[in-house]
């Protein structure tokens, strides 16, 4: 199995490019650097205690959130406001919310998008990264830097252009229209060609050899060997797609085709001031996105990291 | 870089029985070429059909009276005189350059601060979960971070005034006031935000080697001096980073106030990407809404280009 730890064993450095890419690997995966122990400190307690603290304040709006959304209806809207529920374990506002309303179908259709969205964005940039990182061709420097220059264009502005192109495709209400926007992303050739980099050039060179196709060379051998910054891929793409709303909200105009986004949104609109419920409602539509970062976390935050590492 | 090992290299053993014996350098060269542009194809396919053709069709749209129906009158220039103008635009284009104002400094000193205590910190039993509460709401949606802090400022019931309260201080309005509705906005931003630009700045602060710290404090440098003339500048690299991609995901703002104020009270929180909406979808004015698009990749650039030049002075000192 792979372990984040993997991530910096299955990328040996080649010689001639270890100086960047070596120092970015041990920043991002090495153990802690030995330093002074110094435990007993008070400045250090100090200085843990306000990092803990900082962290309460930053998890408050979260606990308040998901605390709300375990009240029932009368007691939400008790003055003084009241932090905790009376019984921590009703659930009626999450059971009424998929028995009455639609979030069952929301988050079906949310999971479709995303999952469309990954696949067809990691195929195409495990046979970008690869081009990239294993063959030589005209124009592959200033065209690399072309689309990460694309890294800076706003999808987001782009919704008119791109509505007018699905609308006149008749795709709205389609999970294709859907996952538009995020059937290609930037942020995975780049991940993934920076990994790629790191495989020793030999191993491909002795695979064209022995007379392996590129395809095979890159199902085979490759795939496996970058399959720790797949998963830090997937993980982030699921966070970002999962997210979306201004698009959806655009091309899914049926109802039935609701991302959970837009779901909520609309019942919010339509549910003024039941809190309660709202409550509930968002912390549904989170729930995916916590579950990934409480199981995955290491990953994710690795993930981060390395985008920045550049 | 891979160039020094390009694939033209010749193999040093016999080449494979299927291939013929002798081969020139060029053709072979020219194979390797077009073998890489067929795995680039999907690559270039989709950076032309989601990045080219929408910026080529929205300049193309801005230059039209265009409405969904099936006016396409071409007026020149006449969208952006009057779009830009307009009291609409000035009111979106300021409220979306106050709120970026607000949210990339104080989001880059805050995520520094933060960023720098943990890598001062010495204690590793439980930092690692403490450092993840921080990342916590990087997870949620724009959509969800609003309703959780709608919730929280809610003037009468929610967990903001409820504390102030317990401090002795009266409510405040929030995002019901015209003053306040920006500012409550990029309290929102700035706590979603925080976790992930620590990371970012974290793994800078490892990769920094300790030896340029020794040698600075054998120079007889203070902690500040430290701060100011050895970690800011080799960190130069993420704060680049950070401040453009934030200072990107500020200028198109558009969940928080869509979903929290409906950008109220007065417009007083309308944002450039709400009027790029509301102009199409609402309004039926296509090619007024894309001079807005266009206005605000005009002023992408420009925030970035100050933000590299301000930082690249900071290096050559």
């Amino acid at each position: 199995m792979t372990t984040p730890t993997d991530l910096a064993s299955a990328s040996p450095t080649a010689e001639g490019r270890s100086t960047s890419a070596g120092a970015e690997k041990r920043a991002v995966n090495a153990p802690r650097r030995p330093r002074r122990r110094t435990k007993g400190s008070i400045k250090q307690v100090g200085l843990f205690s306000a990092l803990l603290l900082g962290s309460f304040v930053m998890l408050l709006p979260l606990a308040w959130v998901a605390l709300s959304s375990l009240k029932a209806p009368d007691e939400i809207l008790q003055l003084p406001v009241k932090w905790l529920p009376d019984n921590f374990f009703n659930f009626s506002n999450y059971v009424q919310l998929f028995a009455q309303y639609d979030f069952g179908r929301y988050i079906v259709n949310s999971f479709v998008v995303t999952g469309i969205g990954i696949v067809t964005s990691l195929v195409i940039a495990l046979l970008g990264a690869y081009a990239f990182a294993y063959f030589t061709f005209p124009f592959k420097e200033p065209l690399f830097l072309v689309v990460l220059a694309l890294f800076m264009v706003p999808q987001e502005a782009l919704v008119i252009p791109m509505y007018l192109m699905i609308s006149g495709a008749g795709l709205t209400n389609t999970y294709v229209g859907l996952a538009f926007p995020d059937l290609f992303t930037v942020l995975g050739l780049y991940l993934l060609r920076q990994f790629m980099e790191g495989i020793p050039y030999s191993y491909v060179e002795a695979a064209r050899v022995d007379g392996a196709s590129d395809l095979r060379i890159l199902i085979r051998i490759i795939t496996p060997m970058v399959a720790p910054a797949i998963v830090v891929f997937i993980i982030i793409k699921f966070m970002f797609t999962w997210n979306t709303f201004l698009w959806p909200m655009l091309v899914a105009q049926n109802e039935s085709m609701y991302t959970v986004t837009v779901g909520l949104v609309n019942f919010a609109g339509g549910e003024f001031n039941q809190w309660n419920l709202i409550n509930a409602a968002t912390m549904i539509s989170m729930i995916p996105t916590i579950i990934l970062f409480i199981t995955l976390q290491r990953y994710l935050v690795k993930g981060v990291a390395m985008s920045g590492m550049k | 870089m891979v160039t020094t090992i390009s694939p033209t290299t010749e193999p040093s053993v016999a080449p494979p029985s299927t291939r013929p014996a002798v081969k020139s350098r060029s053709a072979k060269s020219r194979r390797s070429t077009i073998r890489a542009y067929a795995f680039l194809a999907p690559t270039l396919f989709f950076v032309v059909l989601l990045f080219i053709i929408p910026l080529g069709y929205n300049i193309l749209i801005s230059f039209y009276d265009w409405s969904v129906i099936g006016r396409r009158d071409f007026i020149w220039l006449d969208n952006y005189t009057s779009v830009l103008t307009s009291d609409r635009f000035l009111n979106a284009a300021g409220n979306t350059v106050y709120f970026t104002f607000l949210t990339v400094p104080i989001g880059i000193v805050l995520s520094l601060v933060v960023a720098l205590g943990f890598n001062a910190l010495t204690i590793t039993r439980g930092a690692s979960l403490v450092r993840a509460l921080y990342f916590a709401p990087v997870v949620a949606s724009l959509t969800a971070v609003a309703f959780v802090w709608l919730w929280i400022f809610n003037p009468a019931y929610g967990l903001a005034n409820d504390i102030l309260g317990g401090l002795g201080i009266s409510g405040q309005e929030w995002l019901t006031s015209e003053a306040q509705s920006i500012p409550s906005l990029a309290v929102m931003y700035v706590w979603a935000r925080l976790g992930f630009n620590v990371i970012i700045l974290l793994a800078g602060l490892n990769a920094i080697d300790r030896s340029y710290y020794e040698a600075a404090r054998l120079d007889g440098a203070g902690p500040i001096r430290l701060l100011w003339s050895v970690t800011l500048p080799l960190l130069n690299r993420q704060l680049v980073l950070v401040a453009s991609v934030e200072v990107m995901n500020a200028l198109k703002l558009f969940e928080l106030p869509f979903v929290a104020t409906s950008g109220g009270p007065v417009g007083s929180s309308r944002s450039m990407v709400m009027e790029i909406y509301e102009l199409a979808f609402r309004l039926d004015r296509w090619g007024e809404s894309a001079v807005y698009v266009v206005a605000l990749f005009v002023f992408l650039v420009l925030v970035t280009g100050i933000i590299r030049k301000v930082f690249t002075k900071d290096i050559s000192e």
